[in-house]
């Protein structure tokens, strides 16, 4: 009997160690998973101060938006899928507002010679996409005897590539560059409804095509050749609609 | 309020560390499928964190929802509709993990599964539009809210999209540490005394 009362005793002292020896075992681990966290949270912060302390890349011109004067009818919204384009034969609204990297007077308006205005958002990948596609098409000549203008709009400083001004400088956009104002009067008065946003004009001032979205290098051509000669532009958009 | 760059910074190292467990438990869980001895270290592993992994991944999905409200209430980043579709999915992850954690019901990562099986491609196909071309739909920027352009993107590849999927990737591990290790971890009973 005692024998059986020994054994009894000595298992409950047995699971009671084992139960101890896991709980302490638990309680290492937290400690070890708490601590391991405690420890990434503060590595985290002291990261995020030390790598936010540098300020990061180009200054912003004090122009990146600007007041724009708009003066004449504005263009109906572009719609891509509207054929024909309503804007289309339109005359182009006078714009009048300052260069992003200057301050200096940039007007948009009807000069007698063929011309393109193009509208660019910093943040949008399809801007940044087409963009150094023109800069290259440039410098191959192909918008001689077209005047270029560009206007930076959507401007947002909480966005990424800002500001505008150094990123078209970075890629060595050839052409004058107007500062659309915050509430993007231009593109409002040119019917811009998503970026990159192409208006081709006669001599005449009057629109000759308008598209959305990146182009190819080889639709480019075709459309200054076709807005030079004073024929036909096939231009024809790479998109329609805006994305979501 | 910290500041929305001082906030990324913040949001990138935290992403960065569980990019770092994600692809350790990737490649622990390669391992134990071909070696016994990595199996033990695993389930051994598991063990040890399931009795707080329940806790640890109502963390992750609070801090995800925390920053996320940050991102649209303090720095005004709108979301976008993929945005709108993984904030669904992570906001009720708060409240699912958090009464799990509360009754201690380690059943939960049945239900928390789901919700991770959802986020994580839909994340994933996000940042794809972000960044290929051949998935976005369109060749031009919105001039309301794009999908295809994210706010940010440090380091090359992390945006809120990638931020978003290595959350629930985390989460996931966190719910298969506590079907492997509540499997595993049992208080010691010395055979012979069951039947005392």
């Amino acid at each position: 009997m005692s024998t059986k009362a020994q054994r009894r005793a000595e298992a409950i002292a047995q699971r009671k160690r084992a139960a101890d020896a896991a709980a302490a075992r638990q309680r290492r681990n937290r400690l070890a998973l708490w601590g391991g966290l405690a420890v990434v949270v503060v590595v985290a912060i002291i990261v995020a101060v030390v790598a936010s302390g540098g300020g990061d890349s180009a200054k912003a011109t004090s122009f990146e938006t600007h007041a724009v004067t708009v003066d004449g009818t504005p263009l109906p919204s572009y719609d891509a899928t509207k054929s024909p384009d309503p804007g289309v034969g339109k005359t182009i609204p006078t714009l009048e507002g300052v260069s992003v990297v200057n301050g200096k007077p940039v007007a948009v308006k009807p000069t007698g010679k063929p011309q393109m205005v193009l509208f660019v958002a910093h943040w949008c990948p399809h801007c940044q996409a087409e963009v150094p596609r023109l800069v290259d098409l440039a410098k191959q000549g192909v918008f001689d005897g077209v005047e270029v203008t560009a206007v930076a709009t959507g401007t947002d400083s909480a966005q990424n590539n800002y500001p505008p001004s150094a990123w078209l400088q970075r890629v060595k956009w050839p052409f004058p560059v107007m500062a659309d104002s915050p509430q993007f009067t231009a593109a409002t008065a040119y019917g811009l409804s998503a970026y990159p946003y192409f208006v081709l004009v006669k001599p005449d001032g009057t629109v000759a095509a308008r598209a959305t979205g990146e182009v190819s290098i080889d639709q480019v051509k075709a459309d200054l050749a076709a807005l030079k000669a004073g024929t036909s532009i096939p231009l024809s958009s790479g998109a329609s609609s805006s994305a979501p | 309020m910290p500041g929305v760059k001082v906030t990324t910074n913040f949001f990138l190292v935290l992403t960065l560390v569980a990019d770092a467990v994600v692809v350790v438990a990737l490649v622990a869980a390669i391992a134990a499928l071909v070696s016994p001895r990595a199996r033990a270290a695993v389930v051994s592993f598991a063990a040890a964190v399931a009795p707080q992994s329940v806790l640890l991944a109502w963390i992750v999905a609070t801090v995800a929802t925390l920053g996320s409200l940050y991102y649209s209430e303090h720095a005004g980043f709108v979301p976008c509709e993929l945005c709108w579709y993984q904030r669904i999915v992570m906001y009720p992850l708060v409240i699912v993990l958090g009464v799990a954690w509360l009754r201690r019901d380690l059943q939960a990562w049945k239900t928390v599964l789901v919700f991770v099986v959802i986020g994580a491609p839909l994340s994933l196909y996000h940042w794809l539009v972000e960044r290929v071309p051949a998935f976005a739909e369109s060749s031009s920027c919105s001039v309301t809210v794009p999908c295809t352009t994210p706010y940010f993107e440090k380091l090359g590849f992390v945006t809120l999209a990638w931020m978003a999927m290595s959350g629930f990737l985390l989460i996931g591990v966190l719910m298969l540490c506590t079907v492997v290790g509540s499997r595993a971890y049992h208080p010691v009973e010395p055979a012979d005394t069951v039947a005392a």
